[in-house]
């Protein structure tokens, strides 16, 4: 189990890299739509990971990056609208970030 | 309103008008920033071909950045978050109006009025792209492009490049705003 997760994070850390030079495309970099940084290979094999990757990307989350979010959200099903107060009705990334790591410290208590 | 009133008030409008006039006329560059430096134009003018007259009035906030914000968060004055409401117009309505913008019937400047500008691709309402907010008269906006700069700009000057054209505005009132339009 143990070498399994280490191939896991071996595998994430190098997707990861690979997303982070893509996103460096100043085209991406112009815009503001989460959409736009995450359409792309790297990132869809980090959600094609599943379950077992969900550890690293809430550190992640935890370090500010929040356009994991919605990988977090597609890996687990989780919508964000269970999870948030009726009252807040546009969240931030930043907000829903810290939303989807309260929810996993709840799972894991 | 005795004639002596009208009079002052009329005066008044004629001064303010002249003045801006001037400010308008002759400040042909933008009121704040800084000039984009060679590699900030070569980027930035590549994708808006149509971007003449800007600055810089803000720093990028690559990844890693603490409090990261962007278009549409800066157009509600937030400078600390990442906003996105969702890509339709009516994601949009809906945002503006939680923060007290309403659907204008225009995007030409006005008396004691300020707009926020709406872009989309292809002007496909379900396809939105970008959001600007005038912060000074003469027809200066600012936008906070993605993780990259907010620059001060000619609103119009950002169409037809990467964010498409402007498809709606919302407006606000705001005392000090375009008062030579009086």
């Amino acid at each position: 189990m143990e070498n399994e997760n280490i191939g896991i994070k071996e595998k994430f850390d190098a997707l990861f890299a690979e997303w982070e030079k893509v996103i460096q495309d100043p085209k991406i970099q112009l815009s503001s739509r989460p959409q736009d940084y995450i359409n792309n290979k790297p990132y869809r094999e980090i959600v094609k990971l599943g379950k077992d990757v969900l550890p690293f990307i809430i550190e992640k989350l935890e370090e500010g990056v929040f356009f994991l979010n919605q990988a977090v959200v597609e890996i687990s099903g989780i919508r964000i609208e269970d999870i948030i107060g009726k009252e807040r009705r546009f969240p931030s990334e930043q907000e829903k970030a810290a939303l989807l790591i309260n929810w996993w410290k709840s799972q894991r208590q | 309103m005795s004639w002596w009133r009208k009079f002052i008030s009329w005066l008044r409008c004629v001064l303010i008008k002249f003045f801006h006039w001037l400010l308008c006329s002759f400040g042909s560059k933008p009121p704040v920033g800084v000039p984009p430096t060679a590699s900030q134009e070569s980027i930035i003018e590549s994708y808006f071909p149509n971007l003449q007259t800007w600055s810089v009035t803000g720093p990028a906030t690559p990844y890693g950045t603490p409090g990261r914000y962007n278009c549409i968060a800066w157009s509600v004055g937030i400078t600390d978050q990442w906003i996105w409401p969702g890509n339709a117009v009516a994601d949009f309505d809906a945002f503006y109006a939680s923060h007290g913008w309403t659907v204008s019937n225009t995007c030409n400047r006005e008396y004691k009025m300020r707009k926020v500008a709406l872009y989309a691709n292809n002007s496909d309402p379900n396809d939105c792209t970008h959001g600007s907010r005038e912060t000074h008269d003469c027809g200066w906006d600012e936008s906070k492009l993605g993780s990259l700069e907010r620059i001060m700009h000619i609103r119009n000057e950002l169409e037809a490049g990467s964010y498409g054209n402007i498809i709606r505005c919302y407006e606000k009132h705001d005392n000090n705003a375009n008062l030579d339009l009086c």
